[in-house]
C-alpha cells in the first residue's frame, strides 16, 4: 500500500468499509475534488496525523476531515480526535461538524449523528430501515434471543451482516456492500454525512 | 557532528535549512529536487578552506573538463554552483556542529563569491602572506601595495569564519596560467568523503583505506560489512596485482578472489564501510545509497552502518529514492538501543524547497499506514 495525498481536500476515515462507502457518497455527491483515505484503524489517527502533516502535497491540503465512530462515547470519541489533532500540531474545532484553523482548516464528524453513541452500522441500518428484509433480520434476532443464544456486543454490525445475506450477492464487507448499491446513498439517514463531506470539499 | 545546515544561494536552493539532524540522515525527495546539491554544499563546508572542492562536486557530476574563458562576461567554472547562475550574489554555508569532547556547539560558516572588478581583484589579490594562528590555522593578511592584476581576469573567494572572530580567507583564481589556488588551504577541520553512484573508489585508495583500518586493529568491521552480503567471507588482505594493491577476499574456495570480482554490491558495501571507517569523528556523504545493493540486504546494511558509524564517530548523510531502503534503515534503528537516524524529504515549496523532517514515530506512522514519504 502506497497512499499519496493526491487532492487538496481529504477525509480521513477508519479503515476500508468506510473508505468505500464514502467514496459512493462522492461520487453520488459530485465532490470529484474529496479524497478520502482509510487510516487501518481508529488507534493509528495520532500517528497517521503525525506523519500525513510531513507528507508530500500536505501543504496544499485546504480541508481535512475526520470521521470516526463515537463507540459509546461520542464527546470522547471527539476529544480522542482533538488530542490527536493537538500532538500532530493542528487545530481542534471547539465542536463536531464546525471548522477550525486554516491549510488546513479542520472539521470532525463523529459517527453515526455527531451526538448518539454508536458506529457507522447504524447509520447503515438506518439507511435501510425501510428494506422488507429488515423485519426479517429484527425477527431473526428475536428468535436468537428467545433462545438464549449469546450476541455480539456489536448488535449493528451483526444485523447488517445478516441483511447482506439477504442479498444476491451475499457475504461482502460492508463497503463492498455500498459499492454494490446496497446502501442507497441517497437516504436521507446519510443527509448529515453528505453535509459534512459537501462542507469539506467547499 | 552537525546539528543542523544552511544554505543560502547555492545551485537549486535560495535558502535551506537543514535541522534535527541525527548520527544518521536520510535524504528523500523527487527528481531535481536538489538532494545530491545539498550533499554537495555539506562536502565544501566540510572542506572548509579549500576553494578546488567547487570544481571537484561538479566532477563528482560527470562534468570533469572546465572551460576557462577570460575576460568581462566571460562564463566562470563556478556558474552553476550560483542559484540560477546568478554569480552576482553570494553562496552561503552554514553549518552548526556538535564537538564531540565538550558537547559545545560551533558555528561554521563558508561564503563563496565570484569577484570580476578589477579593482578589487588588485586589492584583495597577491602578493597574499598567510600566517597560521595558534591552532595551526591559517589567517590571510593583505600586503597594502597592490600588485597590478592586468592578467587575472577572475577569483573565486572563499571566506571561512569560525563563530564571529576566526575568518580565513582562500582564493582561486583564473589568470593566463589557468586555475590556481592561493594560499595554499590547510587540512579541513575533520575527514569528508563523498561516494557518487556514478564513481567507485580507485582500487589503490581502497586498498590504503583498509590498510589504515588494518594498522589500528580494526579491519574486522569491514569483513563484518561484507558478511551481509557474502556470509562465505573468511578475510580479506590486499595483493598487489601489476603495481596496484588491490582487496582480495578469502571465500573459502582455496584462492583468493580480487574484491571487484566478487560482486558490485561488496564493492558498494565496502567503499562505504572503509570511507566511514577512515573518516572519524567526520562525515560520509553517499549519494543514491541502495545503488547496487538488493533490497534484502537493506536492513543488515544498516545495522552495519549504525554500527562502523558508531564505533567511528563518523555522520553519514545518504540520499535514496527507494522506500525499501527508507523502511529497511527505520527497523535497523527502531531495534537499537538509541535511535540515531532522521529522515529529510526536500519537497519544492513556492519557488524554493523546504525540508520535512521525520522523526521516529512520524516514520513509523507513515510506514504503518502506507503513507508516502518519499
Amino acid at each position: 500500500m502506497n497512499l499519496k495525498i493526491e487532492k487538496d481536500r481529504l477525509v480521513l476515515v477508519e479503515g476500508k468499509d468506510e473508505e468505500l462507502l464514502f467514496e459512493v457518497f462522492t461520487h453520488h455527491l459530485g465532490l470529484d475534488n474529496l479524497q478520502i483515505m482509510g487510516i487501518a484503524g481508529k488507534d493509528n489517527l495520532p500517528k497517521v496525523l503525525k506523519a500525513l502533516t510531513k507528507s508530500p502535497g500536505f501543504v496544499n491540503v485546504i480541508s481535512l476531515g475526520i470521521v470516526r465512530d463515537a463507540d459509546s462515547d461520542p464527546k470522547s470519541s471527539f476529544q480522542s480526535v482533538c488530542s490527536a489533532l493537538q500532538q500532530a500540531g493542528l487545530t481542534c474545532p471547539t465542536a463536531v461538524l464546525t471548522f477550525a484553523g486554516h491549510n488546513p482548516r479542520v472539521m470532525v464528524m463523529i459517527l453515526p449523528d455527531a451526538q448518539s453513541s454508536g458506529e457507522l452500522e447504524d447509520l447503515c441500518l438506518r439507511a435501510i430501515e425501510n428494506d422488507p428484509a429488515i423485519s426479517c433480520v429484527e425477527k431473526y434476532f428475536r428468535c436468537l434471543t428467545k433462545k438464549n443464544i449469546p450476541l455480539s456486543r456489536k448488535l449493528p454490525k451483526a444485523k447488517i451482516q445478516a441483511f447482506l445475506a439477504s442479498r444476491l450477492e451475499p457475504g461482502k464487507r460492508l463497503g463492498e456492500a455500498a459499492q454494490a448499491g446496497y446502501f442507497p446513498p441517497q437516504e436521507p439517514a446519510f443527509s448529515q454525512l453528505h453535509q459534512f463531506l459537501r462542507d469539506v470539499a467547499s | 557532528m552537525y546539528t543542523s545546515f544552511e544554505m543560502r544561494n547555492f545551485r537549486c536552493f535560495p535558502e535551506l535549512t537543514l535541522s534535527h539532524l541525527n548520527r544518521i540522515n536520510l535524504v528523500t525527495g523527487v527528481n531535481n529536487v536538489g538532494k545530491t546539491a545539498l550533499l554537495e554544499g555539506l562536502f565544501l563546508h566540510c572542506g572548509a578552506y579549500n576553494p578546488e572542492l567547487t570544481l571537484r562536486i561538479n566532477a563528482f557530476r560527470g562534468v570533469d573538463s572546465i572551460k576557462v574563458e577570460r575576460g568581462k562576461g566571460a562564463e566562470t567554472p563556478w556558474d552553476s554552483l550560483f542559484t540560477g547562475f546568478d554569480v552576482s550574489k553570494e553562496i552561503v554555508l552554514v553549518g552548526s556542529e556538535l564537538s564531540s569532547g565538550n558537547g559545545a556547539v560551533r558555528r561554521r560558516s563558508v561564503s563563496l563569491s565570484v569577484i570580476r572588478d578589477q579593482d578589487q581583484v588588485s586589492t584583495i589579490l597577491v602578493p597574499l602572506e598567510s600566517t597560521a594562528d595558534e591552532s595551526g590555522k591559517l589567517l590571510l593578511t593583505t600586503k597594502s601595495a597592490p600588485q597590478s592584476s592586468s592578467s587575472v581576469d577572475i577569483v573565486l573567494k572563499l571566506e571561512h569564519r569560525e563563530e564571529k572572530d576566526r575568518v580565513g580567507e582562500y582564493y582561486m583564481i583564473v589568470d593566463a596560467k589557468g586555475l590556481h589556488t592561493t594560499p595554499l588551504p590547510p587540512p579541513p577541520p575533520f575527514p569528508a568523503f563523498f561516494l557518487t553512484p556514478r564513481s567507485r573508489i580507485p582500487l589503490q585508495e581502497g586498498a590504503e583505506r583498509l590498510g589504515r583500518l588494518e594498522i589500528a586493529g580494526e579491519q574486522d568491521i569491514v569483513v563484518k560489512g561484507l558478511r551481509v552480503i557474502e556470509p562465505n567471507l573468511r578475510r580479506l588482505t590486499v595483493v598487489v596485482t601489476g603495481g596496484t594493491p588491490v582487496i582480495h577476499a578469502d571465500l573459502g574456495m582455496g584462492r583468493l578472489v580480487p574484491l571487484p570480482f566478487v560482486g558490485e554490491g561488496m564493492m558498494r558495501i565496502a567503499d562505504l564501510v572503509l570511507a566511514i571507517g577512515n573518516a572519524r569523528g567526520g562525515v560520509v556523504l553517499v549519494d543514491e545509497i541502495e545503488n547496487g545493493l538488493h533490497y534484502s540486504a537493506l536492513y543488515k546494511l544498516w545495522q552495519v552502518l549504525a554500527d562502523v558509524s558508531s564505533q567511528f564517530n563518523t555522520q553519514i548523510f545518504a540520499t535514496t529514492h527507494s522506500r525499501e531502503c527508507i523502511e529497511a534503515a527505520h527497523r535497523a534503528f527502531a531495534d537499537r538501543r538509541t535511535y540515531e537516524f532522521a529522515l529529510h524529504r526536500l519537497e519544492r515549496f513556492h519557488t524554493g524547497v523546504r525540508v520535512v523532517t521525520y522523526d521516529q514515530e512520524s516514520i513509523e506512522g507513515a510506514l504503518e499506514t502506507g503513507l508516502e514519504v518519499r
